[in-house]
């Protein structure tokens, strides 16, 4: 688990973005990777089992967090430090990136997070459950988006 | 667009995130913490549950005849209620199977949990509350006024089901529509 640690924060950074209830969101993706661990058959790759049960915890709290009516302290959380203007833009501009994926359909949530993690086609495939050729098809419009999203902020 | 998503995708790595680091124990005080989340929602969302089941335990304590027994069938088709909320209200599916194989049984338990809800939850309620207006209806139709009394306790029953039931068969609709536009995502 320690070492997809970053990877599951980043993606409850990405999806949740109350902290308090962000924190919920990583003890549970944690709990129930380490119960489901001991039925963990080696068929797949660790990191692929992790990310799994990380993005399937991480699908219901989204079922879950639509049905409360709450405001996101999002613009307090993207720059509260004297860093560098460069790192406080490169900052907000993940920020806007988190707000666009928040809004997208589940599977084209997962998609985008899983590439942004460095994932290639075939390996969001083994995690999402669906062809390298579906995967592909799904990036083409989700590498768009997210360059114009990029551009968007200031980048690029 | 191959340069701003690299640029993207390093930005992404970089981002500064701590993920607390568990010993065995703390993850079992973690998943005691997590179970205790999960029996707080449910009391929350079974909060509905328990005010009928009080309401109408008192009322069938107090009463006699129809009403009481009125009363303990509307307790009754409570507790199955709430009963049938808890057994199928939780996700049953593989955490670890790939994420369209989970979304897809989310989906379907979910909308067929919205799309029975008549037969689950307003259904056993059902005889208790007809029981009761009968009851209510024989003890108040000598007074004047008492038939209309009745006729409209009928109606706003008869409304609170049936706006129970169609919110949910929308919501039903509504996965439905999610779960059509999974069947083609593996195209």
């Amino acid at each position: 688990m320690a070492a997809h640690g970053d990877a599951v924060a980043r993606l409850a950074r990405a999806i949740e973005a109350d902290p308090q209830r962000r924190e919920e969101l990583v003890q549970e993706i944690c709990v129930q990777v380490w119960r489901s661990l001991a039925t963990w058959d080696g068929r797949c790759s660790e990191r692929t089992w992790v990310l799994r049960v990380a993005h399937n915890v991480a699908a219901s709290h989204v079922d879950r967090e639509r049905r409360r009516v709450r405001t996101h302290p999002e613009a307090a959380e993207a720059g509260d430090d004297g860093r560098a203007l460069a790192e406080l833009e490169r900052r907000q501009a993940v920020a806007v990136v988190h707000r666009w994926v928040r809004e997208l359909p589940v599977l084209d949530r997962q998609v985008a997070l899983l590439f942004l993690e460095g994932l290639s086609p075939a390996e969001i495939a083994e995690v999402v459950g669906v062809s390298a050729n579906a995967v592909s098809v799904r990036l083409t419009r989700v590498k768009a988006a997210l360059a114009e999203r990029w551009k968007e902020a200031g980048h690029g | 667009m191959g340069e701003d998503l690299d640029a993207l995708r390093a930005a992404w790595s970089a981002q500064t995130v701590e993920l607390p680091r568990f010993s065995p124990e703390e993850l079992r005080g973690a998943a005691r913490r997590f179970d205790r989340v999960i029996w707080r929602r449910n009391l929350i969302e079974l909060a509905a549950g328990a005010l009928v089941v009080g309401t109408f335990g008192w009322m069938g304590w107090e009463a006699e005849g129809w009403g009481r027994l009125g009363a303990l069938l509307t307790v009754a088709g409570a507790v199955f209620a709430v009963g049938t909320l808890l057994v199928r209200g939780t996700p049953r599916g593989e955490v670890a199977g790939d994420c369209l194989r989970w979304r897809r049984e989310e989906l379907i338990r979910q909308r067929d949990l919205l799309a029975s809800v008549w037969r689950w939850y307003l259904m056993p309620l059902v005889p208790g509350q007809v029981v009761l207006l009968v009851a209510i209806g024989a003890e108040v139709v000598a007074v004047p006024g008492g038939t209309w009394v009745v006729a409209w306790a009928a109606c706003v029953v008869l409304v609170v089901f049936g706006g129970v039931g169609w919110m949910n068969r929308r919501a039903a609709a509504a996965l439905q529509r999610e779960l059509d536009e999974l069947e083609g995502a593996d195209a």
